[in-house]
């Protein structure tokens, strides 16, 4: 059954009630687990049963920074074929460089706006179902999303 | 009768007479004299003869007209006259043909009858009859006297063996007259039994092989006593052609046999001496000179064998053809002189090369019989003397060409050092006067006599070798050094027996060392005088002499040299550098410079050094030794050391807080912008969720906190887009400004398109610089331009480019014209100015730092920015840049 599992790292509490609150309005049925860094995040893929369908990695978080932490998820086998995408405040060419490199999916600028986010979540999980690797060329539209292939 | 009467018969008679029959009638004169006569008739045979048929009364002189010179006539006349019958001969014919005829003339009445008859065979044998008579006659005188009077034996045997003939020699050595002997045979003329038995059978021999036989014999001559014979007995034949006398004569070959004898035995005794003789001998024989005898010293000397004897003595040594030997030996044979000469230089063939040999060389000719037949040759061979004493020679010659070239004086002592004799040199032991000297007297100068004695004494007694530099006292006073070598001559008891000394006159050298002393004492001294490290080395690095500052640093020993003087006096981390360094220059001939640590001996501590060398070069350029300094140079080193150190630290240090700075500004960027993001999005849901319950001053509030926002962001952008330019070197690249603009009119595009702006550029330069930081230089000016233009007026922003050089460099001069707002002429330099603003923050939106960039990039690239503007006219910038960069980080 189409996997309605979300993961979220993000050490700002605001964005991740944002976060959250766009995704019921899209889906209600999309569960996301949110954690403070990135090793919580681990702890939590770990405790779940369910591998959710994507995670989302902030990248400036204490403990355990989105790189590491996607470092970790690449380097296990359960995880390593979960879709990431990194989200971040600012779009450096180096940060999306680093994305890339480090097997990231995308790598997205969180939007200013409410409604923004809501599309671009949108985008992503009504394309979960299809496999999110397929649908990346139409996500590209988005001026938010970087998109690595 | 029937015969006159018949006449036919009669003629047939009268002309088939083989005589010739003329019938003739006498014709008388007027004195009634015969004178001629009347042919009447002639028969056929005279009519052949004289080939006239017509001949009948005739007159006979005509007719025999050739009778003239003959008597013929006459006879006919006084036969006619006398009637007395003649009988004559005479001759008849020509010059060629002449016959002689018996005439028969017969009167008969008043005819006369005439035969004649051709007796000419007959004349000519009776002629040569009497010819042959005389001269038989004379023959045979001659012959007897001959076999009489030769010394010879001349005999007959006839078959019996009896003598039939015996000369005058045979019957004198028989001792016999000619009828004793005459008739008898050989025994009983004396020869023995033996002797007349051999002849005979050889009579025999001869008759039955009718050939001669020769032999020798020996006979007792009754006068001469024994004598042997030479015989030989040849057959004499008859007509038939058969043996019917044996000849023989005899000769007395005694003396000759007598003389061969002794020509053997002398030949003999000859040959026996040359076999006998110790002496190489050789003896050649004819123009050829075929070698006849040679004995085996000869043989062995040129190293054949017997098999050379008859052969030509130039075929056997074809080597001496050409030689002066050769010559010599055709010379004795031709001319007869003989040849002596020693150490003859004769090179040939003896063991199968061709080797020098020397001989003393005796030739001889061999004369026979007053002729040169040949030669005798003695050799006796001396090689090893020769060469022996060439090779003395020659190590004589060594020795005096060393003598003169080593020394200027060479001596003899007896074993006591007493007696001197001059060798060789140029003498000043001249005269020989001056024999009988001491040594020491005479050579040895008053001071130097102690020592001479000392070192005399122990040569005496070691038997070695005295060597010695001393002083000799001139004729003219004068003091000249000398360097004396005396070596003892032993013997077979190693005793010495005589002293032999060479001394050479070092004047010159002596006075030559004490200069080079004096100098070199001045330079000791000299160099004891600075400050600093003063070291020579030789030309293979090995270090000589020090100066005084050196041993009083490293208080090493006065008398270390070379590297176990030096390098452990180096800190340990310097050593090896420094002694690899050193003998690299030594090699190379290179100046040698280096800095290194030495430990001063009093308080332990290392001091820098800075040491320098230099090689000095002879007149060919060859290296003989090196000159070397060591300055103290720890103070300057330590500051300067103190000085990196401090500069590394600095520099450290600014690169750590460059770092941070980075650091910092990056996070400062994100964290600052974080909140202000936070504003923004706050405030979008509430205006989401206030949706249309603002009120107009509400929504007019909210407006402005976002763009209050908004300007955050971009502040907060601006500052890290500043500071990363500052920090980050970029790498040069070739970067073609046409590009960059290009690139810049595209991103640009929806801003030029609002303010419908063009951006002219035409042949912009391709340069050396940071291609992200050109473009971010452009990039500012162009926005800057499409943000300040005039209201209204679309923005045209041309760009040009020039170039210059200056220093030796090409620059590039870009110039960026505008048409928009422009400025004062006075704010020319503060615009550059960072965070300053010209205008207002609202009317205008911008960091007030691009510009500032600008000219950071600008100079950065080693260029230059400058504005110019006109207030409501527009603004020109001009950028200069080099075209290259020299450091390729910018």
């Amino acid at each position: 059954m189409m996997n309605k599992i979300i993961l979220l790292a993000d050490d700002d509490w605001d964005d991740t009630e944002m976060f959250c609150e766009a995704l019921a309005d899209i889906d209600e049925n999309i569960i996301c687990h949110c954690a403070e860094n990135g090793d919580v995040a681990l702890k939590m893929l770990k405790d779940h049963d369910k591998i959710p369908g994507i995670i989302f990695l902030d990248l400036n978080m204490p403990v355990m920074n989105g790189w590491e932490c996607l470092k970790e998820i690449k380097q296990d086998e359960r995880y390593k074929d979960i879709p990431v995408i990194m989200i971040s405040t600012s779009s450096h060419k180096n940060d999306m460089e680093t994305a890339a490199s480090l097997g990231a999916l995308c790598y997205f600028v969180k939007p200013n706006t409410f409604k923004d986010l809501k599309q671009v979540l949108e985008l992503i999980t009504s394309n979960l179902e299809n496999g999110l690797k397929e649908a990346l060329p139409h996500l590209e539209k988005n001026k938010y999303l970087h998109v690595f292939l | 009768m029937e015969l006159i009467n018949n006449l036919e018969l009669f003629q047939t008679v009268f002309n088939s007479a083989p005589n010739g029959i003329a019938v003739l009638k006498s014709l008388y004169t007027s004195e009634n004299k015969v004178d001629d006569f009347s042919i009447l008739l002639l028969n056929t045979y005279i009519t052949n003869w004289i080939d006239d048929e017509d001949y009948k009364g005739k007159r006979f002189s005509k007719v025999f007209s050739k009778t003239k010179e003959t008597n013929i006539l006459e006879q006919f006349i006084e036969t006619a006259e006398t009637g007395i019958t003649t009988n004559f001969e005479e001759w008849y014919g020509d010059e060629t043909v002449k016959h002689c005829f018996r005439f028969t003339v017969v009167k008969q009445d008043e005819v006369l009858v005439v035969t004649m008859e051709d007796i000419t065979e007959k004349k000519e044998a009776e002629t040569a009859l009497n010819n042959a008579l005389p001269d038989a006659e004379k023959q045979k005188r001659l012959y007897n006297s001959i076999i009489n009077s030769t010394p010879d034996l001349v005999y007959v045997f006839d078959l019996d063996y009896k003598f039939t003939y015996a000369n005058k020699a045979l019957l004198t050595m028989w001792g016999k007259t000619a009828d004793d002997s005459i008739g008898r045979r050989l025994i009983e003329n004396g020869y023995e039994d033996w002797h007349a038995e051999m002849h005979e059978r050889e009579i025999d021999t001869v008759v039955a092989e009718k050939r001669s036989i020769r032999g020798t014999v020996s006979f007792p001559h009754a006068e001469l006593g024994r004598r042997i014979y030479d015989y030989i007995f040849v057959p004499v034949f008859n007509e038939k052609g058969e043996v019917e006398l044996v000849a023989g004569t005899t000769r007395d070959i005694t003396e000759s046999k007598q003389a061969e004898e002794k020509l053997q035995q002398s030949e003999n005794r000859f040959r026996k001496m040359i076999h006998q003789t110790p002496a190489p001998t050789l003896v050649l024989k004819g123009d050829d000179l075929v070698i006849e005898q040679i004995n085996k010293h000869m043989l062995q000397m040129i190293g054949r064998g017997q098999e050379i004897i008859g052969m030509r003595v130039i075929d056997v040594l074809p080597e001496l053809e050409g030689q002066y030997v050769w010559e010599q030996v055709l010379k004795v044979y031709n001319e007869g002189i003989p040849f002596d000469q020693s150490e003859v230089l004769v090179p040939h063939n003896r063991t199968g090369e061709l080797k020098n040999y020397y001989y003393n060389l005796a030739y001889r000719p061999l004369i026979e019989d007053g002729q040169i037949t040949g030669m005798i040759q003695v050799a006796v061979e001396v090689t090893q003397q020769v060469v022996a004493r060439q090779k003395m020679e020659e190590s004589e010659s060594r020795f005096r060409a060393l003598v003169n070239a080593s020394s200027d004086l060479v001596y003899r002592m007896d074993a006591d050092w007493m007696i001197m004799q001059d060798l060789e040199g140029d003498g000043h032991l001249d005269n020989q006067k001056e024999r009988g000297v001491n040594w020491l007297d005479k050579f040895i100068h008053a001071s130097d006599l102690q020592m001479a004695v000392h070192l005399i004494s122990k040569s005496i007694v070691d038997k070695s070798i005295f060597e010695m530099e001393h002083r000799v006292i001139n004729d003219d006073d004068s003091l000249r050094w000398v360097f004396s070598r005396v070596v003892p001559i032993l013997d077979d008891h190693n005793n010495i027996i005589e002293w032999f000394g060479a001394s050479s006159d070092i004047t010159s050298q002596k006075e030559l060392q004490n200069v080079i002393a004096e100098s070199e004492e001045r330079f000791r001294q000299l160099a004891d005088l600075v400050p600093q490290i003063i070291w020579t080395a030789n030309s293979e690095g090995f270090v000589d002499y020090y100066n005084s500052r050196w041993y009083e640093y490293t208080g090493f020993d006065e008398h270390e040299f070379g590297d176990s003087s030096w390098i452990s006096k180096l800190h340990a981390d310097d050593a090896y550098l420094v002694s690899k360094t050193w003998y690299e220059s030594v090699h190379a001939g290179l100046p040698y410079q280096l800095e290194f640590r030495l430990r001063n001996a009093k308080t332990g501590e290392y001091r820098w050094f800075l040491s320098k060398a230099l090689p000095i070069k002879d007149k060919e350029g060859v290296i003989t030794n090196w000159f070397g300094t060591c300055t103290d140079i720890h103070e300057q080193k330590s500051i300067t050391e103190k000085l990196e150190i401090l500069v590394a630290d600095r520099t450290k240090e600014l690169q750590r807080s460059n770092d941070d700075l980075q650091q910092f500004a990056h996070v400062a960027s994100h964290d600052l912008k974080e909140p202000v993001r936070k504003i923004k999005t706050f405030l979008s849901r509430l205006e989401d969720h206030m949706e249309g319950q603002f009120d107009e001053p509400s929504s007019r509030y909210i407006d402005r906190i976002h763009v209050a926002a908004d300007r955050m962001f971009n502040m907060i952008d601006g500052v890290l887009a500043y500071s990363k330019t500052n920090a980050d070197l970029q790498k040069a690249t070739i970067v073609d400004l046409n590009e960059v603009i290009k690139n810049i009119e595209t991103d640009l595009e929806i801003a030029l398109q609002q303010a419908n702006g063009k951006i002219y550029f035409e042949k912009l330069p391709i340069l050396e610089g940071a291609a992200v930081l050109l473009y971010q230089l452009f990039y500012n000016l162009i926005n800057n331009s499409i943000k300040f233009a005039q209201e209204n007026i679309p923005p045209q922003i041309k760009i040009t480019a020039t170039e210059k050089i200056e220093n030796d460099s090409k620059i590039a001069i870009i110039t960026v014209e505008d048409n928009g707002i422009g400025f004062d002429f006075d704010q020319t330099t503060r615009i550059f100015e960072t965070f300053t603003r010209l205008n207002s923050k609202d009317r205008y939106e911008g960091t007030g730092l691009g510009l500032s960039l600008c000219k950071k990039i600008a100079e950065r690239h080693g260029g230059s920015i400058t504005a110019t503007g006109t207030v409501n006219k527009g603004a020109t910038f001009v950028i200069t840049l080099p075209f290259e960069q020299k450091i390729k980080d910018i």
